[in-house]
């Protein structure tokens, strides 16, 4: 269930704009209201970095937007050796302000991440 | 060193690169996050005088986290003015803003479509100063906003173009028609009681010249249309409409001001 969005780019900070505007485009089309389309913007951006850093050129960062009910999931991909760096204290705690879930590993040969937002409680009446 | 590019005058050698410089240069996350950490103290005086106002701690933590960080990417040392300054001035400016959107019960469309409303005056300014249609990031320099929300501003005018700030919504006539201005005006927010509500809004239209507190009141609360107002009070509707917006500008600087300032 649910809908997948893809998306790649080069892994440069220059293109952090093209995720962070696919996600605020599809957590408007949730009904996130401004405060987590803010919040996931700078969620996503600070996941993004810590994968694409140091990323030689030529290197991709994939991403896939997993839209489902309420939430929406972020996975992130970038095919570079090494393990993650290890996230800094500011970004972890941009981080944890920001993201219902988050977390980064390594395999070796790639680096991933998940990010997790959920839609925040809206009194609509 | 590098030395693919001669020296131009007699400036510093790069060794010396201010940090903050060297970050505008380079964009490099590492160098931000530094920077944050070393400056980020500069924030704890407004979270303690805004704690103590009763708006929740996280908040103004993460509020203004994000502001030193927005203050340490746009900073420009050359222009002489120290970051501590700077950075107050961006953190007080989020904190007042957040204070303003709490209280209004701004919806997302809401701050896209008035930072639409902006991005056109703007664009017609630019075309006038430069001789040429602006790019992204002349906009955003000019409206003093990201590039990122430059973008998402105008794609909310595409999207939202028929539910403006002073548009009815569902369309006038029917019985919920209701703008974007009313629930502006007439929102709701958790915790804040009706009495409360109706109280804020009447001192806030008690402030206004009569003819504009008429048209308020016609507009928002009579859900008259523009025309409609426009025939009754003898002016254009362009007029009105400025009328409108001007108002509710300076109805909402106001509650900014008696909430968020001393």
């Amino acid at each position: 269930m649910g809908t997948d969005i893809r998306v790649v780019v080069p892994a440069e900070t220059r293109f952090l704009r093209i995720a962070r505007l696919t996600a605020a485009g599809v957590a408007t089309d949730l009904d996130f209201d401004l405060r987590d389309i803010e919040d996931l913007r700078v969620a996503i951006d600070e996941m993004c970095a810590v994968l694409i850093d140091g990323a030689e050129p030529g290197v991709e960062l994939e991403l896939r937007y997993h839209v489902d009910g309420d939430h929406l999931e972020i996975e992130g991909r970038c095919d570079q050796a090494g393990d993650p760096p290890e996230i800094h204290p500011v970004a972890l705690e941009l981080l944890s302000m920001t993201a219902d879930e988050f977390g980064v590993t390594g395999d070796g040969a790639s680096r991933s991440f998940r990010l997790v937002k959920r839609r925040g409680d809206q009194s609509v009446g | 060193m590098t030395t693919s590019d001669p020296p131009v005058g007699d400036i510093d050698p790069p060794l010396s690169e201010d940090p903050f410089v060297e970050y505008r240069r380079t964009g490099d996350r590492r160098l931000r996050n530094q920077l944050v950490e070393e400056h980020r103290q500069v924030a704890e005086y407004f979270i303690k005088r805004y704690s103590r106002r009763g708006v929740p701690t996280d908040d103004l933590r993460q509020i203004s986290l994000l502001a030193v960080i927005s203050a340490v990417e746009r900073f420009d040392p050359t222009l002489g003015v120290a970051f501590s300054t700077f950075a107050s001035r961006t953190i007080e400016g989020e904190l007042k803003r957040y204070l303003r959107d709490r209280t209004w019960m701004v919806r997302p469309p809401r701050r896209a479509q008035e930072l639409h409303l902006e991005l056109r005056r703007a664009d017609e300014e630019l075309n006038q100063r430069l001789g040429r249609s602006p790019t992204i990031a002349e906009l955003a320099a000019e409206v003093d906003a990201s590039e990122d929300h430059v973008l998402e501003a105008l794609e909310a005018g595409v999207a939202h173009q028929a539910t403006s700030l002073d548009q009815p919504q569902g369309g006038a006539g029917e019985d919920d028609a209701r703008s974007v201005g009313d629930r502006v005006l007439v929102g709701r927010e958790r915790g804040f009681g009706d009495v409360e509500r109706q109280e804020v809004v009447a001192d806030l239209l008690e402030g206004l010249p009569d003819r504009e507190r008429e048209v308020i009141r016609l507009r928002f609360f009579e859900n008259l249309t523009q025309p409609e107002i426009a025939e009754r009070m003898g002016v254009s509707q362009s007029y009105l409409s400025r009328i409108i917006r001007r108002t509710l500008v300076d109805l909402r600087d106001r509650l900014t001001e008696s909430d968020a300032l001393d």
